[in-house]
């Protein structure tokens, strides 16, 4: 076999392979039992909690990573939108990060409260994937949704009533 | 052993597009309408009215040369490893010069997007994903899979083809046939990515 034929046939053998491994890696992610998400404090360490402790009625987790501008940015826009200490009550989680954040880098979160995803939950339990993204609970920590990044949050906070729970795709 | 060059013209019926001095005027005016593209295609992934950074416009359009070259490459090799010779320059015009299919898709994509009220025909020309509704491709990984699809792709898949008929005289049904398959390959691969990528997180519709 000439040398250019073995090349050929080489790159279609790898462009198949890799496609059949592409494959087999979304059917065990689809196939994979992912937990349905919930408001467990339990579960993360709290770095930062200065706000009211009384009970809300409901809650919006935003997942952070510290290196990603794009979702600090997300972040921000969010806080904006938001009178300080206004419902639904904000949980700032930070993902991604192995170890501890520094109090400095908690400060510039600017959010009263700050949990950390020590033990990789929102990832490696929850299977979700997108910093910015805000899952939203009800009054006892269950699961209600999940909205985009870069959602229209305000409205959709303020005027959307909170339905029954269930993981969304 | 490769075929040298100056040997192409006897060796294959697949001519270049152009005579070469025109070739980079062509060339450059494929980039510069990638560029404009691009821009509009990053103002949507922002928000309306952002300026756009000439880096993700730079990777934008190395993403499409590469994506061209990919293409060229695999065509290339899967004939080779049948015995056949592609002419890799040749056909890597012809793919790079039949993507102008796809920019008439986002020019008319971009029209409707400013006026709604065209009629949904165009989605047939150039997307389902300009059809209101079809509930199918409601999921964002199923409309970067098969919302482009439409009359302009059938166009650009059957010029590719034509390339390859005219290149190894194979029948242009075989030609196309492959070439549809690849496409198909592409775009669940993208399917898989896309939908890897998000995990249980939500996607922005739209």
């Amino acid at each position: 076999m000439d040398r250019g034929k073995l090349v050929g046939l080489m790159i279609s053998t790898l462009t198949t392979t890799l496609f059949l491994m592409l494959g087999g890696c979304w059917i065990a992610d689809r196939t994979h039992h992912w937990e349905t998400p919930r408001l467990d404090p339990g579960r993360f360490s709290v770095v930062s909690d200065t706000g009211a402790t009384g009970a809300a009625q409901a809650w919006v987790m935003m997942p952070v990573n510290l290196r990603c501008p794009h979702c600090l940015a997300s972040l921000r826009a969010l806080q904006r939108s938001r009178r300080a200490g206004s419902e639904p009550r904000l949980v700032v989680l930070i993902v991604d990060q192995e170890r501890e954040p520094s109090p400095r880098s908690v400060a510039m979160l600017r959010a009263e409260t700050v949990w950390w995803d020590r033990a990789g939950v929102w990832r490696g339990r929850w299977g979700h994937r997108l910093y910015g993204e805000l899952l939203r609970f009800d009054a006892s920590g269950k699961y209600v949704e999940t909205l985009p990044p870069a959602f229209g949050w305000s409205a959709a906070l303020e005027g959307k009533p909170l339905p029954q729970g269930g993981e969304t795709p | 052993m490769d075929v040298p060059i100056r040997d192409e013209r006897r060796a294959t019926g697949l001519r270049w597009p152009f005579v070469p001095w025109a070739l980079p005027f062509w060339y450059l005016g494929l980039a510069v309408g990638w560029w404009r593209a691009s821009i509009q295609d990053l103002r949507l992934g922002v928000h309306a009215g952002a300026t756009v950074s000439s880096l993700a416009l730079v990777l934008a359009l190395a993403g499409k040369l590469t994506g061209w070259l990919i293409e060229s490459t695999f065509y290339h090799s899967f004939w080779k490893a049948r015995g056949r010779r592609l002419p890799f320059w040749r056909f890597f015009c012809v793919v790079a010069s039949a993507s102008i299919a796809d920019l008439f898709a986002h020019a008319i994509a971009a029209s409707v997007h400013r006026s709604p009220s065209h009629g949904p025909w165009l989605a047939w020309v150039a997307g389902a994903q300009l059809a209101r509704g079809p509930a199918w491709l409601s999921t964002p990984a199923l409309r970067a899979m098969l919302g482009t699809m439409g009359v302009l792709t059938v166009v650009r898949l059957s010029i590719t083809a034509w390339a390859q008929r005219a290149a190894l005289g194979l029948a242009f049904a075989r030609a196309l046939a492959w070439t549809a398959l690849f496409w198909l390959m592409s775009r669940v691969a993208l399917f898989f990515a896309v939908d890897l990528t998000s995990g249980m997180s939500p996607l922005p519709k739209g």
